[in-house]
């Protein structure tokens, strides 16, 4: 709680104030007013008022915000004040990037961006770009805004979609404007300092990734071609499943389950490695001599939105195949 | 939003069954715990229903008794700065999630939210924004399950999977819900019967459409609503990636893979935030606000004419294709609902930058 004068203290969630009449009268105002012309075509900040002996306590409906001028109206007397920024607080940083490698299919579907912090959804798509390196000019309908931004419940994880109305073939935007990325091209995904977190502090400085693209992928993920490295038995040492493609990193969460010679389901904690192609499980429980069967969600895709089940486009006129689901493996 | 096009329909197949019958009757007193507003929609008998993503649920409250709003002249000249002033937080923090307007007494509500999450739902009354609290009110809820299980974690053992919804709608005795998926693009559309049950079986749609008949995509439904085509009930619904598509709702069961009929593309780089509907001089026209496209007019009978199949390849027009449609002169319409027969209501960025809360007559039609 910060203090101004023995009638009026304030913190992030309440301001408390004595005032001289027994009226539960308190304004508070965003924004510094010394009187009543400068509040007059204001409208307060809503928030709840009770009263503690001689105190009056008002709790805004939201925390106040720091570094933001706010202004207090009781005794008919204007009090500014304002919360500082903690001198520790720690500034919203770009953690992770996914899928983060070098080279990249130009019918690349997806990026999961990891901050440090909850970000601040509010119009978030118009900090991020994508910059083609040989012009050094932003591409145009690259990334597709969403006024609900696909943030997961924390907060802190984005995904981005490049624009699939150009990725999917034969879609107007795509006959008209071609794919995003160019094959042999070179670009950045950019995401400027001026994105703030959920408290509205800004990340200050830009985050920059830069890849090649290659040619587009249009090859269904297989997990045939996944290799394994088998743990002892009697141990809880990882399972490491070595993923043939570059596979998307949300579509493998949660959709991987390890089942025993009984059907009975192994329980454990799968790590996604997906920028080193690679799926850890530990599971709880030591291994056993006995062989185990991994289940597969059809949904897994790879980068390109190409998943077990079916292309991302999928040509009407072909026959699709029957994807393998499952792989067996033994632990002896 | 939007729109409760269905609300006569609706009525004359619930009638019988629930004229002594309250579809509030099995609500209760207390707070719903709402997590987001992240969609919304009146269905009849003043129900607003809430699509909360942050708690996967939808919640019906019962705003029947609300006071009707008094408004000298609906019109807010400057929504953001007013929510900024109002909730003390910077307008760069602060979102409009969603419009709708209580089609029993013309209350228009406003559903934001702020950069940690939080929403907040506002009346609009005496010409301002009025909070109204969520804590304690006569509510029914039910969960909707994500595409995969809601429980997925990441390597630190936080839940990555969510399912943001971006629609609600009301139709037929059931709650239609669009939403995206942060880990998998697909189609993600659910129905749920209303009044809602404790063992009720939701339907998971895989819904697909066809891109001029060579490629077929599983699709995101951004936005949609529910209309009579043809007599028969349907869904229009606009994609992530430009198609308009129609569906008959009886083409929607369980488990089924139902294709859509794909009636328009909406030209490039643009997205439909909110379709309604409306009626003048008996003919019916569809309006639909866009991202980056001035409000349209469809007529229902140019949906109901266009016939063509799934598998032709629809004619190429002026960057669009399909039916035809009218730019109206509104532009950067963000929100947009019925108001009563004769008006709308809409929420417009203006050349001043400011967003505005406005009404039109639909002389435009």
């Amino acid at each position: 709680m910060f203090s101004q004068s023995p009638k009026f203290s304030f913190s992030k969630t309440a301001i408390e104030v004595v005032p001289d009449d027994s009226q539960n009268v308190i304004k508070v105002y965003k924004g510094a007013f010394k009187n009543s012309q400068e509040s007059n075509n204001r409208k307060s900040i809503i928030g709840n008022i009770n009263r503690q002996g001689d105190r009056l306590i008002f709790s805004p409906l939201l925390p106040f915000q720091v570094e933001t001028n706010y202004t207090v109206v009781f005794n008919n007397t204007y009090y500014e004040f304002s919360i500082p920024l903690e001198s520790n607080y720690k500034i919203l940083s770009v953690q992770n990037l996914y899928p983060n490698s070098s080279e990249l299919p130009s019918n690349l579907l997806k990026w999961y961006v990891e901050f440090s912090k909850p970000v601040n959804p509010t119009n978030i798509y118009d900090h991020i770009s994508l910059i083609d390196n040989r012009t050094q000019k932003k591409v145009d309908r690259a990334l597709l805004p969403l006024e609900t931004p696909l943030l997961s419940n924390d907060g802190k994880l984005i995904t981005l979609w490049v624009e699939p109305g150009r990725q999917k073939r034969d879609l107007g935007p795509n006959k008209r404007l071609g794919k995003v990325l160019e094959i042999g091209e070179s670009y950045t995904l950019k995401i400027d300092g001026n994105l703030k977190d959920a408290k509205g502090i800004p990340m200050k400085s830009d985050f920059r990734f830069t890849f090649k693209v290659s040619e587009a992928d249009r090859t269904q993920p297989n997990i045939n071609n996944w290799k394994f490295d088998l743990p002892n038995p009697k141990t809880k040492d990882a399972l490491i499943i070595h993923l043939s493609d570059n596979l998307d990193y949300g579509s493998l969460s949660n959709n991987l389950k390890i089942y025993d010679n009984e059907n009975k389901h192994i329980e454990g904690v799968f790590t996604i490695d997906s920028n080193n192609k690679k799926v850890m499980f530990s599971p709880f429980n030591k291994w056993k001599s006995i062989s185990y069967v991994l289940k597969c969600n059809k949904l897994i895709e790879d980068v390109a939105g190409n998943n077990l089940e079916r292309l991302f486009d999928r040509d009407i006129q072909k026959e699709s195949l029957t994807p393998t689901l499952e792989r067996s493996f033994s632990i002896n | 939003m939007r729109k409760l096009i269905l609300t006569l329909l609706v009525g004359l197949f619930c009638l019988p069954s629930f004229a002594n019958d309250s579809l509030t009757k099995d609500f209760t007193t207390g707070n719903p715990e709402i997590g987001s507003i992240n969609a919304m929609t009146f269905g009849p008998e003043g129900i607003l229903f809430l699509g909360d993503s942050k708690n996967s649920q939808i919640v019906a409250v019962d705003m029947s008794s609300a006071k009707k709003a008094t408004n000298k002249k609906l019109y807010l000249k400057d929504i953001e700065s007013l929510l900024s002033d109002l909730l003390g937080a910077d307008s760069d923090q602060l979102q409009i999630i969603d419009m709708v307007v209580n089609p029993v007494n013309q209350n228009v509500y406003i559903g934001a939210q702020h950069s940690s999450g939080k929403s907040f739902l506002f009346l609009v009354n005496n010409n301002t924004l009025e909070n109204v609290p969520l804590s304690s009110v006569s509510f029914s809820k039910t969960a909707v399950s994500n595409v995969i299980k809601a429980d997925a974690k990441d390597r630190r053992g936080r839940p990555l999977r969510r399912l943001a919804i971006t629609d609600i709608q009301y139709g037929n005795g059931q709650i239609m819900v669009s939403g995206l998926n942060n880990a998998e693009f697909a189609s993600t559309f659910r129905s749920i019967p209303f009044p809602f049950t404790n063992n009720q079986k939701d339907s998971s749609l895989e819904i697909y459409h066809a891109a001029h008949g060579k490629y077929e995509t599983h699709a995101p439904i951004k936005t949609f609503m529910t209309t009579t085509i043809n007599n028969q009930p349907h869904i229009i619904a606009s994609y992530t990636c430009t198609p308009l598509v129609v569906f008959p709702m009886n083409s929607l069961n369980p488990g089924a893979h139902t294709k859509g009929r794909t009636v328009a593309e909406l030209g490039n780089w643009n997205t439909p935030l909110d379709i309604i509907e409306m009626t003048k001089d008996g003919k019916r026209y569809i309006l639909m606000a866009n991202s980056n496209r001035a409000l349209m007019k469809i007529k229902v009978a140019d949906i109901e004419a266009f016939n063509t199949s799934l598998n032709t390849r629809v004619k190429e027009r002026a960057g669009t294709s399909g039916v035809d449609f009218i730019n109206l002169p509104f532009v950067n319409v963000q929100q947009l609902d019925k108001l009563n027969d004769k008006e709308f209501v809409f929420i417009q960025r203006e050349a001043n930058g400011k967003l505005a809360l406005k009404t039109s007559s639909n002389r435009w039609l």
